[in-house]
């Protein structure tokens, strides 16, 4: 658009009284062509995956979990556990946030079911069992994972250091290959699955 | 007649009877005894059918009830009363609060800092290692060494006390809900 073109639309827009129009006004919609919004670039979305189907919520796939690069480490799970919920969820924020920092591939970021744990004390010679004992206090034990997959087997250590600086008190930091016993702790127990097949067992054993 | 009649007459009752065939008798249990083989394995292919049809079912998570409040801490009996703060006290704490908030940027700042001068130095060792040799930088790259699986407890407010025996006791750890079977009746 010339310059010309320009003052002229000024002009005109001040005499009429209107709001001035924008300077780079050559961008004509054409809304009714098959080019429209030919050079968009905002408001766009990613594809989303497919959906998880039923069937397969729960499935162990060790695929999922390998380093895809050579020299990387597999899918690692940074375990965040104390009885103080504040410091855990603080700490576990902190770890998450280096991972981000760092651009590490991080597959997920769950909590793990809570567990108690029973401080108990020992009054009288009568009370040798752990059972037997007087309950002091009970903690509920909680604990944070954030799961790391292809993290280069270099920046493991730096990343380990930092974590070791910045642990508060109370909070154990356990890190572990992710596998198919820590898959299956966060899914509940089935019952009749159980028991079905302690009967096949039994049957099989009377044979 | 009379007797039909005493019989309609009276509330109808279910007739107990036991059965002596080996599917109606009491109880999957007791009567494994005497089945012939041909039974058995049709028993044991419908099992197996039961078995694969449970297991394909999804898996349901165990729900995390962390953050469950009970109910009776939410009564307004419990709620605080309102602070009344003075204007100059309120201001120095904003003042408190925006020069933590600098110091803490500064800090994590340079902490950052320090963490990418590690990472340099440490890739700039590794171009020299493999100007060396390929076969070092190759073993400096392997991941067997590392500490996997790695624990790591968080400080303590004081050192131990010299001579000092703690009282005799233990810790007993529950298994989460939902994660083993609970059938189990309580000891009475």
């Amino acid at each position: 658009m010339s310059l010309s073109c320009t003052w002229h639309l000024w002009e005109k827009s001040f005499r009429v009284g209107k709001c001035l129009p924008a300077i780079s006004n050559s961008l004509r919609h054409y809304r009714n062509r098959p080019t429209h919004n030919i050079g968009r670039m905002h408001g766009l979305e990613k594809p989303k995956p497919p959906p998880v189907r039923k069937k397969e919520v729960g499935t162990w796939k060790p695929e999922e979990y390998k380093a895809v690069k050579e020299n990387h480490l597999d899918a690692l799970n940074f375990i965040v556990s104390g009885y103080d919920i504040v410091l855990v969820e603080q700490y576990a924020k902190f770890v998450h946030q280096l991972m981000i920092k760092f651009k590490q591939n991080i597959l997920e970021v769950y909590a793990l079911p809570s567990s108690n744990a029973v401080v108990k004390k020992m009054l009288g010679a009568d009370q040798r069992l752990l059972k037997a004992m007087t309950p002091e206090i009970e903690l509920t034990m909680y604990k944070r994972i954030i799961q790391v997959k292809d993290m280069p087997s270099q920046t493991y250590p730096i990343l380990l250091q930092t974590l070791m600086h910045y642990i508060p008190q109370s909070i154990t930091l356990k890190v572990d290959k992710h596998n198919e016993e820590q898959h299956l702790s966060r899914y509940q127990y089935r019952v009749e699955l159980a028991e079905e097949k302690a009967m096949l067992q039994q049957l099989y054993d009377s044979r | 007649m009379a007797l039909k009649k005493i019989f309609f007459a009276l509330p109808v009752c279910s007739s107990r009877w036991i059965s002596t065939s080996y599917s109606r008798s009491a109880g999957f249990q007791g009567s494994k005894a005497n089945i012939p083989l041909e039974m058995k394995l049709r028993m044991i292919e419908r099992k197996k059918r039961r078995v694969e049809k449970l297991s394909k079912q999804p898996l349901a998570f165990i729900p995390i009830t962390d953050f469950f409040i009970p109910y009776s801490w939410k009564m307004d009996e419990r709620a605080r009363p309102k602070l009344e703060i003075s204007e100059e006290e309120e201001d120095k704490r904003v003042l408190l609060e925006k020069e933590w908030a600098r110091k803490t940027f500064r800090s994590r700042k340079q902490e950052s800092w320090k963490i990418k001068l590690l990472l340099r130095h440490q890739q700039r060792a590794l171009e020299e290692l493999r100007q060396e040799s390929e076969k070092l930088y190759n073993a400096a790259l392997q991941c067997e060494d590392l500490s996997i699986p790695f624990t790591c407890r968080g400080p303590v407010q004081s050192t131990p006390l010299e001579g000092y025996l703690p009282p005799l006791g233990g810790y007993e750890h529950t298994d989460p809900l939902f994660s083993k079977d609970d059938l189990s009746l309580p000891e009475v």
